[in-house]
This record gives C-alpha cells, sequence and structure tokens, in this order.
C-alpha cells in the first residue's frame, strides 16, 4: 500500500521544520516506522537525558494515533516498565487533526508533568505520591544511568 | 421415361394386359398428342380451354374453378387464327378432315401444305410428322409470328415491379445485344412417371391413354378466378396440391404430395407446362385408388431469363421494403422454391448436365443434395400443418432472430481471416502523397494496389469460360424420335439459383477491389488517400468500353461515400494527405449538388476536375431514388474509376435503400472499408460481398446454401470456414496486436493505465445491496436444490442485474422494487406461505431505506444560516491544509458547525471511524460532538467572466451513491491538476447516467451524453461538440452505444462504471479513446465495489479468459456455462 500523502508530508516536515529536542527518523525499510529520541526537559528530573523511543504510524492513521513507546529505561509513574506510554492524546483524546510532531511535544510534555494520579506504573506513581523527592531523584538516577551518552 | 412399372399390389393390372395391349395400338395417336404445339391450340377459342396443359386444349370447356395457372394463358394468349376456308384446297393430297381428327389437331392451311410436301402426300407419314415433331422443324421458320408473345416473355420470372424495371433500365449503355427469342413457348424436357390418386369414385371416369390435365386449385379462392398471380400464391402459399382432371375437366385425383411439392411449384412459377396420360387405372375407381400417369414436362420459354443478364434475378432480386435483413426476401424464397423444385424435377427425369465446370462439379453435387436438404427442411417446418395458414418465412424468421453472432465466433472468424503476412510487399505512395505511411499501411497500399490490377488479367483469359455457376444441357428429345443435330440447341441451367438460360453464361468480369477491415484506428482513411494518388486513372482506360460507356466514364474519378458526420474529416484528411493542387476534392453534399459534375468529372484534366468526390450515404441512396423513379441523377449518371465505403457496414441491411443504391453505383473498382465488416450476423458480410461482386458468392441462394444454411443448422465450424474462403482473397484485416517484421507493434500508441477503483459502499447502499444479495442467493440456491436452475435463469438472471444495479446506485434499483411489490399484491392470496411474507416484509424495509436514501437528498441552500462574515472567512482559510490528510488545498471542503474544516472523504471518515468504534463522533479540531447531517458543503461557483468565486455553503447530503461520490472526486482532482481534460463516463444503465450527469451538472460540470435513445443525428452533433471543445468536458456514454466506431481521442480520461461478463466489451469501449490518434497517456478507472459482485465478475472475466471458446456450443451449453458464472458469484 502506498504511503499516504500526509505521512509524507509530515515526514518532510519533521526533518525541513524540526522541533528542538526532538527528532524522528523513519526506517528505510519501513517509512511508518520512526526512530525518536526526546531530549529530557529542563528542570524536570529528566534534564539532560535523551530517550529513544520508537513511534509506529498503523494503517489507519490518522484515523487512529500513532504507536509510541519508550526504548530508554525511564522512572516515570505514567510510563511502565515495558515503555509503554499513559497520554490522553494517545488514546481517547487522539484526533486527527493531532501529528507525529505533536504527539512528541505531549510525550515531552508528559517528562516534565507527571501525573501519579493517573499511573500506569503503580509502584513508580505510588511512590511519587508517598515520596516524591525520592521519587525523583530514582528518576535523576535512571536518567543518568540509561539517557546519557556514556551510559549507552 | 421407363416403361410403365406396375405396382406390385395391384394384381388386377396383370389380368388386363390384354386389353391394355389393345388400347395401346388405338391409343398411340392421343398420346403422341401431348407432344403440343402452339399452331395446335389455334384452334381453339381462348376463353374456353384454360388449362396448364396444352395437350387438353381439345377438350370440352373446363368446369372447373378458375386456374392459378389462367394467366399464363393471357400472357401466352395467341389470336386464333380463323379457319381457313381454303383449307381443303391447299392441302389437296392430304385428307385434312381425317388428319385433323386423328390428329386432334386444328392445322393451318400453310402447316398442311408443309405436312403435304414433306409427306409427300403419304397420309401416314404427315401422321408421324405431326406427332414426332418433324413437322415442328420444318414450320419453325415460318412460325415466328408466334414470337410476339415473346415480348411478355420478357417479364421476368417474378413479376417485376416498375421500380425494378426502371432500375435495370440502363439510359446509359445501349440496351444489350439480344438473342432473338426463342420460336416455341415451351419445349420438351423429359417425362416422368407418377402414381397419383384418385379423391372420387366412378365407373369409367377415365381409361388408359386418357389425357389427363394439371390443375393447381387455390382452395380459398371461389368465383371467378379473377385473383391476379401475386395474390393468389401469397394466399395459398403451402398449399402444394396438384390435381388433375380428366378431358371432361372433372376432378379425378391428386398427385402424390412428394410429386406434388416440386410440381406445384413449376406450375406456380410458370416455369414448366405438364402433360399427361394415364398408363394405368382402373376402370372401376374408387377413392384413394392409384392412377399411374405418365406426366411429360416442357419448360416454358418464359422461366428463361431471356433479358440480357444472366445474373440479374439473383444480383439484383426485387426487394420489398418491408423486408429487413435475416429474413429471406419473397423473391429469394421465390428463387429457392424454384430452385429446389428444378433440381427434383430433373432428378426425376434423369435430366443430366451436358458440361458442367469441372472444377465445381463436386462442389455442385454437394450443393443439391444441401439444396435437397434444405427442401426437407423446409418441408418438415411448413407441410404439418397444412390446413393452418403457417407461412413458412415467418416460421423462419422466428428462429432467425437469435441468429446474431456471438462475439467469441466473431472473434475467431476474424482470427482466421486476418490473413496479414508480415512479409508483404510495401510501396511507397506516389509523391503526390503528403502524408508518411507507416510500413504496414505501405504493405496494404501495395495489397491494394494488386487487388486493383491482378485479376483483371486473369479474367480476360478465361472471358469464353462458362460461367463456373452453371451447367450446359442439350434438350432431349422425346422417345422414338430422331435427335436434331443442332449444336446451339442447348439449355443452362444455374442449380444454385435455379435460374434457366437460353444464352451462353459468360464468366462475369469480378469488380476489382476489396475489403479494406483493418481494425479501428489504423489508417483506413489514410491507405485509401495513397492508393487515389497511387492509382489515379486507369491505364487501360477506354479498352474493354463500348464509346457510350467511356462518354460517361470518370476515369480518374473515386467516389467515396461515408457517413454524413464524417464529411469533413475525409474532406480535410484528403487535403491534408495531397500535395497542394494535385488532389481535387469535391464535397457533393448539400448545396454543393447544384454543380455540374458531368462536366467536371469527364471534362479535361487539371483545373477542378475532382480526383475524390466526397458524398454520404444518405445522398446517394436518394439520388439512386430519384434516379430509378426518373432517370435523372447527377451521381448515377457517370461511371467512376472507384467507389469506396467508408464504414461500409452501413450497408449491412442488404434490403435496405442505402445497400442497394450503393451497389448500384457503377465503378471498376470497388472498395469497402470498415473495421466490423460483420457486425452481428452472417448475413452483414453479404452485403460486402454483393457490393463488390465477388462471384459466385454475390448470389443470395448460393450463399444461403453455403452459408447461412449451414450457420442456422448450428455447422457454425462449416459455415465458418466458407466464409473464410470467401474472404481470404479479398479481405485485409490487421489488428493493432498485430507486430511488424521487425517485432514491432504496428502502432505504438501512448501507454495506458488501468486502475481499479476500490469502493466501499455507503452503510445505505449496503444495507439495500446485502437484501437484494440475500434474495438472489435464495432464489438460486433454492432453484439449485429444486433442478430448476434453466427454467428460473431468467428470473435469477434479472435479480442478478438489480444486484448490480445495487452497487452503482440504490435508486437504479427502486422500480424494481415497486413492482415487485405489485407482482405480489397480484398473487398474495394464493402466495401467503412464509417465503412470501418474508419477501414482503423484505420490501417493506427496503423501500423505508430507499426513502431514506431520497429523503436525504432535499437540497437546503445554507447560505441563509450563516452570516456573511462566516463566509468570508471560509474563503480565507481555503488554502489551508486538510487536517486529516494533509491535503492542499483541501479538496471538496466541508465544514463542521465549529468551523472546522477538512476534506470531505476525510471528515466523514473520521465520522465513520468514531462511530464505528462506538464513540460519539467529534470534531477533528475541538472535539465537538458532529455528525453526517450538520456539517456543509463549501461550493465555488466560478464565474467566468468576472474571474471571481464565489462561495455558498451547502447542507451535505449522502446524495451520491459511494460510485458517483468517488466519480466526482476524481473529476475534482483532474479539475485541478490537468486542467481542460476530457473525460468519457461509461455505464450499462441509463438510468445511473443520470444519476451520475445530476451530480455532475450539480457541481457545475460541462456534460454531453449519447445512449441509446439519442438519435443518429444528434450523436453526430454531440461528438462534433466533444472534438471541438476546448475546455473540461464530460462524455457520458452507454456501453453497447459507445462501443461502435466512435472516434474519442481527445479524450484521455476514462471512468467505467461497472464491469460487464467479458472484459473484452469494456476493452472494445476504452479503445474508443485508447485508438490511433490518441496523443495522451490514457487512465481507465474501473469503478469495483468491493466485496459485492462486481469483484466476482472480474474474477470471471479472468477466468473467461482461458476457457476455450463458446464457438459450436449449444444454447443450453450457453446456459450452463453461465449458470457456472452464476455459482461463483454466490460462492
Amino acid at each position: 500500500m502506498a504511503l499516504p500523502k500526509r505521512i509524507i508530508k509530515e515526514t518532510e516536515r519533521l526533518v525541513s521544520d524540526p522541533v528542538p529536542g526532538i527528532t524522528a527518523v523513519p526506517h528505510d525499510d519501513n517509512l511508518r516506522y520512526f526512530d525518536v529520541t526526546v531530549d529530557g526537559p529542563s528542570q524536570s528530573p529528566y534534564e539532560g537525558g535523551v530517550f529513544k523511543l520508537e513511534l509506529f504510524l498503523p494503517e489507519e492513521y490518522p484515523m487512529v494515533a500513532p504507536k509510541v513507546r519508550f526504548l530508554t529505561k525511564i522512572y516515570h509513574p505514567n510510563i511502565d516498565k515495558l515503555g509503554r506510554i499513559c497520554l490522553d492524546v494517545l488514546k481517547t483524546n487522539w484526533s486527527p487533526a493531532l501529528q507525529i510532531r505533536t504527539i512528541l511535544l505531549s510525550v515531552q510534555a508528559l517528562l516534565g508533568a507527571p501525573n501519579p494520579d493517573d499511573p500506569l506504573a503503580n509502584d513508580v506513581a505510588q511512590r511519587w505520591k508517598e515520596d516524591e523527592r525520592a521519587a525523583i531523584s530514582t528518576a535523576r538516577e535512571w536518567t543518568k544511568n540509561y539517557a546519557q551518552d556514556d551510559a549507552a | 421415361m421407363g416403361p410403365a412399372t406396375p405396382p406390385p399390389k395391384r394384381r388386377r393390372f396383370f389380368k388386363e394386359e390384354d386389353a391394355f395391349m389393345n388400347d395401346a395400338a388405338t391409343d398411340l395417336p392421343t398420346y403422341g398428342q401431348a407432344l403440343s404445339n402452339d399452331k395446335m391450340q389455334n384452334i381453339t377459342s381462348s376463353e374456353d380451354f384454360r388449362s396448364p396443359s396444352r395437350s387438353s386444349t381439345r377438350e370440352t370447356p373446363s368446369s372447373s374453378p378458375p386456374l392459378l395457372a389462367e394467366i399464363e394463358d393471357t400472357e401466352r394468349k395467341v389470336e386464333p387464327e380463323p379457319v381457313a376456308e381454303t383449307n381443303a384446297t391447299v392441302s389437296e393430297g392430304l385428307d385434312e378432315v381425317l388428319l385433323e381428327s386423328i390428329t386432334g389437331q386444328k392445322l393451318e392451311p400453310e402447316t398442311l401444305a408443309i405436312l403435304r410436301d414433306i409427306s409427300n402426300g403419304d397420309m401416314t407419314r404427315a401422321i408421324n410428322f405431326v406427332f414426332d415433331g418433324t413437322l415442328e422443324k420444318y414450320m419453325r421458320p415460318k412460325t415466328t409470328k408466334n414470337s410476339k408473345t415473346q415480348s411478355s416473355v420478357l417479364v421476368n420470372l417474378m413479376p417485376v415491379d416498375a421500380v425494378e424495371l426502371v432500375e435495370n433500365a440502363n439510359p446509359v449503355e445501349p440496351p444489350p445485344k439480344r438473342k432473338p427469342p426463342p420460336r416455341w413457348t415451351e419445349r420438351y424436357v423429359g417425362s416422368f412417371q407418377v402414381e397419383g390418386w384418385a379423391t372420387r369414385s366412378g365407373r369409367n371416369l377415365l381409361k388408359f391413354g386418357d389425357n389427363i390435365t394439371l390443375k393447381r386449385v387455390a382452395r380459398q379462392v371461389n368465383g371467378n378466378g379473377t385473383k391476379r398471380f401475386g395474390s393468389t400464391i401469397k394466399a395459398k402459399e403451402n398449399d402444394i396440391f396438384v390435381r388433375f382432371t380428366n378431358m371432361r375437366g372433372d376432378e379425378i385425383g391428386r398427385l402424390p404430395a412428394d410429386k406434388a411439392r416440386f410440381v406445384s411449384t413449376l406450375l406456380d412459377l410458370k416455369i414448366c407446362i405438364f402433360t399427361g396420360t394415364v398408363i394405368y387405372v382402373d376402370s372401376n375407381l374408387h377413392t384413394g385408388d392409384s392412377i399411374v400417369l405418365q406426366l411429360k414436362c416442357y419448360l416454358s420459354s418464359t422461366a428463361f431469363n431471356i433479358d440480357s443478364g444472366h445474373m440479374k434475378s439473383a444480383a439484383s432480386p426485387q426487394y420489398n421494403s418491408f423486408v429487413y435483413k435475416g429474413k429471406e426476401t419473397s423473391d429469394e424464397r421465390h428463387l429457392r422454391l424454384r430452385q429446389m423444385a428444378l433440381i427434383k424435377l430433373f432428378m426425376d427425369i434423369g435430366l443430366e448436365p451436358h458440361s458442367t465446370n469441372e472444377l465445381l462439379k463436386q462442389h455442385t453435387a454437394k450443393g443439391q443434395l444441401e439444396a435437397a436438404a434444405m427442401a426437407e427442411q423446409f418441408d418438415i417446418k411448413v407441410t404439418p400443418n397444412d390446413s393452418s395458414d403457417s407461412e413458412g418465412p415467418e416460421s423462419e424468421n422466428s428462429v432467425e432472430e437469435n441468429k446474431d453472432l456471438e462475439q467469441d465466433q466473431l472473434d475467431s472468424l476474424y482470427r482466421k481471416a486476418q490473413t496479414y503476412d508480415a512479409d508483404m510487399r510495401e510501396v511507397e505512395p506516389s509523391d503526390t502523397f503528403n502524408m508518411e505511411l507507416r510500413p504496414y499501411q505501405k504493405q496494404g497500399l501495395g495489397w491494394m494496389i494488386s487487388k486493383e490490377t491482378f485479376e483483371k488479367k486473369a479474367n480476360e483469359k478465361e472471358i469464353e469460360s462458362m460461367h463456373p455457376l452453371w451447367e450446359e444441357y442439350r434438350w432431349p428429345v422425346p422417345d422414338g424420335e430422331v435427335p436434331a443435330d443442332e449444336p446451339n440447341d442447348r439449355f443452362y441451367v444455374n442449380p444454385y439459383s435455379g435460374e434457366l438460360s437460353l444464352e451462353f453464361p459468360k464468366i462475369q468480369q469480378s469488380s476489382l477491389g476489396g475489403i479494406l477491415a483493418d481494425e479501428m484506428g489504423l489508417g483506413k482513411t489514410i491507405s485509401t488517400m495513397s492508393l487515389i494518388h497511387s492509382s489515379p486513372f486507369d491505364p487501360s482506360s477506354g479498352l474493354q468500353r463500348t464509346s457510350a460507356e467511356l462518354s460517361r466514364f470518370a476515369s480518374s474519378t473515386t467516389l467515396i461515400i461515408a457517413p454524413m458526420s464524417l464529411l469533413t474529416q475525409w474532406e480535410s484528411e484528403a487535403k491534408a494527405a495531397s500535395e497542394p493542387g494535385t488532389v481535387e476534392v469535391l464535397v457533393y453534399y448539400g448545396d454543393e449538388r447544384s454543380i455540374d459534375l458531368e462536366a467536371l468529372c469527364l471534362g479535361p484534366e487539371g483545373g477542378r476536375k475532382p480526383k475524390a468526390i466526397i458524398t454520404s450515404y444518405g445522398t446517394v441512396a436518394s439520388e439512386w431514388q430519384k434516379y430509378v423513379k426518373y432517370g435523372v441523377s447527377k451521381l448515377f449518371q457517370l461511371h467512376y474509376l472507384r467507389v469506396v465505403l467508408d464504414e461500409a457496414h452501413t450497408i449491412r441491411n442488404r434490403a435496405s435503400i442505402t445497400s442497394r443504391s450503393c451497389c448500384a453505383v457503377r465503378s471498376d473498382r470497388k472498395w469497402a472499408l470498415t473495421g466490423t465488416p460483420i457486425v452481428n450476423r452472417l448475413e452483414d458480410l453479404y452485403s460486402l460481398v454483393k457490393f463488390l461482386g465477388v462471384e459466385p458468392w454475390s448470389h443470395f441462394s448460393f450463399w444461403r446454401t453455403f452459408i447461412t444454411v449451414p450457420y442456422e443448422s448450428k455447422d457454425f465450424l462449416r459455415a465458418l470456414d466458407v466464409v473464410q474462403t470467401v474472404l481470404e482473397p479479398i479481405i485485409l484485416r490487421r489488428t493493432k496486436s498485430m507486430k511488424q517484421k521487425d517485432g514491432s507493434p504496428l502502432i505504438v500508441l501512448p501507454p495506458k493505465n488501468v486502475h481499479i477503483e476500490d469502493i466501499q459502499l455507503t452503510d445505505t447502499e449496503r444495507e439495500v445491496y446485502d437484501l437484494f444479495y440475500r434474495r438472489a442467493k435464495q432464489t438460486f440456491t433454492a432453484s439449485v436444490a429444486a433442478g430448476t436452475v434453466m427454467k428460473s435463469y431468467t428470473t435469477i438472471f434479472a435479480q442478478i442485474l438489480r444486484l448490480r444495479q445495487s452497487c452503482d446506485h440504490p435508486g437504479l434499483v427502486q422500480s424494481a422494487v415497486k413492482k415487485d411489490e405489485i407482482d405480489l399484491d397480484g398473487n398474495g392470496d394464493e402466495k401467503s406461505d412464509k417465503g412470501t411474507l418474508l419477501d414482503r416484509e423484505d420490501d417493506v424495509n427496503l423501500q423505508q431505506l430507499i426513502d431514506k436514501f431520497n429523503s436525504a437528498e432535499e437540497e437546503k441552500n445554507a447560505k441563509d444560516c450563516y452570516g456573511y462574515e462566516v463566509m468570508q472567512q471560509i474563503l480565507k482559510e481555503t488554502e489551508r491544509e486538510c487536517l486529516i490528510c494533509s491535503t492542499e488545498p483541501i479538496t471538496e471542503q466541508v465544514v463542521t458547525p465549529c468551523w472546522h474544516m477538512s476534506c470531505r472523504n476525510c471528515l466523514l471518515e473520521h465520522i465513520k471511524y468514531q462511530r464505528d468504534h462506538g464513540q460519539t463522533p467529534r470534531c477533528h479540531s475541538c472535539r465537538t460532538e458532529i455528525s453526517e447531517k450538520n456539517i456543509f458543503e463549501v461550493v465555488h461557483h466560478h464565474e467566468k467572466e468576472s474571474g471571481k468565486s464565489e462561495i455558498a455553503l451547502r447542507r451535505y447530503k449522502p446524495q451520491s451513491s459511494a460510485k458517483i461520490s468517488r466519480l466526482l472526486s476524481r473529476v475534482r482532482t483532474i479539475r485541478q491538476e490537468e486542467p481542460n481534460t476530457k473525460s468519457v463516463v461509461f455505464s450499462q444503465f441509463t438510468s445511473f447516467l443520470d444519476y451520475i450527469q445530476d451530480s455532475l451538472q450539480r457541481d457545475r460540470y460541462k456534460c454531453l451524453r449519447i445512449d441509446g435513445t439519442t438519435v443518429q443525428r444528434e450523436r453526430a452533433r454531440v461528438l462534433e461538440q466533444f472534438r471541438n471543445e476546448k475546455g473540461e468536458v464530460i462524455l457520458l456514454l452507454s456501453l453497447k452505444t459507445g462501443g461502435v466506431g466512435l472516434n474519442l481521442v481527445s479524450a484521455n480520461k476514462v471512468f467505467m462504471m461497472d464491469p460487464w461478463w467479458s472484459f473484452a466489451v469494456e476493452s472494445q469501449a476504452i479503445d474508443r479513446i485508447h485508438r490511433m490518434g490518441q496523443t495522451q497517456s490514457v487512465s481507465v478507472y474501473r469503478f469495483i465495489v468491493k466485496g459485492s459482485v462486481e469483484e466476482r465478475m472480474l474474477k470471471i472475466q479472468d477466468r473467461k479468459k482461458f476457457l476455450a471458446s463458446s464457438l459450436g456450443m449449444s444454447e443450453d451449453q450457453k446456459k450452463m456455462q453461465k449458470i457456472e458464472e452464476i455459482k461463483l458469484l454466490f460462492d
């Protein structure tokens, strides 16, 4: 099946007009599969980390949201061990008017604003609520261990 | 002829042998009277004796009902010679009274004088001379006065209407040399024995040696016998009774059916005269008893075509205007009856040809057998209900209705006739020809030139050989006579047509020319023009022509007859193909007809002398009618160098005025150009063959015998084989798929891309479709289970048709639904079983569905609901890209109530997706709840003059079916990406074209349309408009109509809205656009509904390519094949 015009356009624009702190590069053999990096937002426990994600555009895209998953280990109440992300725009609040770019910005924003009240990783959320400072410290730790160049 | 073999069961015959022997002696003279002689009848007064048999002229006035053959008397009426009182003195030495009483003939004084001279006064010798015909020979030079009757002999075997006479009359050429007419009105050809049966009882009605008279009695006709020949024949077409009467004129009996069948024809058509004598009869006669008769047969001089052409009656039979193709004309039927009767007669009397064409001997024997078979076939159809009035031709005709050639038969025929040899000689056109010919066209030119010269030489050698279809016979002499050794005493029979002639039938010089049947788009016009350039005049001009002919011979003029709509095309192509000043072209049409054609064409070379006259079929037809009526016509007064019929299949109906007029054009060389020499019947080809004058096939009876009859009796392969032999020497056909010597295709067309458009039905449509699908499948499986598939074939087919229609647009089946309801109401009482009730429920639902569908179509202009500012905002935002598909600008812009825009299809898909996943549809931008019902289309109306565009909002309505929506979106894209493109839309259903037209026109597309209801003139106009339109235009065509002859190369987008069972038909339609002259690549979009019968039909199309052709299949086999296909549909 030919690649819809929309995906081509989005890919082109990601190159020509990149979002600061975010890269998304499609695979040569599968243009619907993107290697993504998201820089941890400043003033967040993830600052200084470069997080790798994978993003896949399903057949029905843009009627359905892209599938996005963290590849880099991350300590975050809305992201589980497998890298799955709990984010409304990736689920029920998806709209075809959203794009790869906007979704990745949302993901980046999620890093800056963890929401332990709507958890995916329950243990992390629990800790976040009980001892936020310790949790943030762990998150920093993990960022240092897993999301920095020397760690990779 | 042979000895009177008595029927074995009649034992009494032997008992009375003695009596027979005794009687024989005294009755011999009577027997001899059968040798009739005109002279002998002159004694009779014309009103007393009305009998086909001259030998009965001595008998008492006939009391029998008026005879059919009476007219013959009026034609041959001979004024009674007054009995000269001087007889006694003149015939001194002979007792004339005795002589007359013995011979039973009144003898004229002259005759008596001759008799006396040759018999030296010997009475016995004189009597013998009378009876053995010697007298006749002596008298011959002197009896020519009777030949005044011969003028009526010119009246052909059939009544010739006035028009026909004029048609054949030839004011230009001198009357053909006529042989002196024969000096007899009938002549002995042989005798045979027949066992008749008595129709009455009684004593001494008839005795051995009595003369009997054969009578044809019209049963329905009573009264005074004033009925004319023609009408009587008609009334009793199938009545074959031949009665015979004794000398008193009382009807005694009838001939047996097998003999009566041909004897009746021969009598009715006035070909023969019979005299009969009784060989054996029981003196005490009972009804049903056998009566053995010896019949002597005389060919009537009226049976011979004494006038010029041997071919005339067959080559130009008189057609009745009401006859249409397929049915043999009544004259053709007469000829056929006549042929059959003659062949049977010759078989019965054992007459064999003295010489016949050796090459065709075998052929001929075969032909006669064939003819006999035809006779049988015909009889079987007719005789079982002798009493009913079922007419032969009528019943045959009903059979012929279905004689259309199947596509694959046609294909295989063409395959055989495509005798294209890549090594054919290429001929360079003359320098005056201004165009570059492709290699295959040069080959074509070579072939055409050879067809115009080659045969002529061959014919010159055989000029004195007998026409291959004719046989030569010697006149037989009655038993006991001395054969007259006259070398020229022969007659000629054409066993194929039943024609008789006294003249030597010379082989006819066939016309030069042929059929150029290259597939459409290969440049037949150009090839013809190159021929006109390369062979501009007749080099042998004046060689074999009389001066009269020569004075009318336009020796360098080619007459081109083309459909009216192509006249201008011909003119422009002719001009484009010629160096200026080399070929003067004249369009002879309308006002141009006032010019002096004769002066121009016969005048000196150069100046305005036309090398090519282009005219229309209509003009030729009307001029011909004028020519026939008044003998005036500019066109028909000339004899042309060459005549060319473009789209020659126009003349396929051989009985039409058009066809006949074209055949009447006089020319040395004749060409027929057509891409489809056979449109749907083998007879189509006959018209072309007749136009070309291809011997012997231009005789319809011959054609019928070898082609039509085998074909009709399902012997397709043989018929097609014969057609192939006919075609091979005269036809050149190349197809686009053929390769040149170097393996490259004949023509290289721009590429053609076929896309399959997968269509997803809307939910409403799907419901309608599913309903019909369930129904059709139910019917089918039910009839399979009941084993009645063949019986319910039509029902099933009708349901599948609806299924296919519902793929196009639910509106198409609406009427079908209503009709069903009516049907159900009518049968409601009887069929109150469950199945019917279910059906009825279905129908109600369906009606509701359709109502729902239609109610959405109400158009409301949203303009009133929204303010002007909003419009402006939309106008500004028009250039934005669609948020869903990123297309820029948005196609088919729609706007939500919350003012968010996107492409229509994107938004609809979005709404549908959400609903399908159990969500409430929301705006893609602001997540406000929306639905299909409250979105609006933005409609741009471009004003050409001001260049401004206006915007209106229109409530979105799912009015269009999925197919129409897709079509609209396609044409919209085309409008944006390739402005000024012309498109063609094909559908099988004109009602679907209605919907399409509505939708397209609502969106301000310029539409033209041609379907089956478009009259010819309108078609030409529409095509012209389509061709000349500079900008965007969409032509709607019904698949059936669009398949023929159209040239639509100005378009390059094709939409096939629905599939047909075989792709060949669709492909033909596509070839209207993708043909020679196409300069752009062609895109074809085939609209196929996913998950529907249409998809399955594509599979069937694929399958068909691998199936053996249905050639030679029976109707049932074809049905079976079709049922197999239906099974695939429901699997």
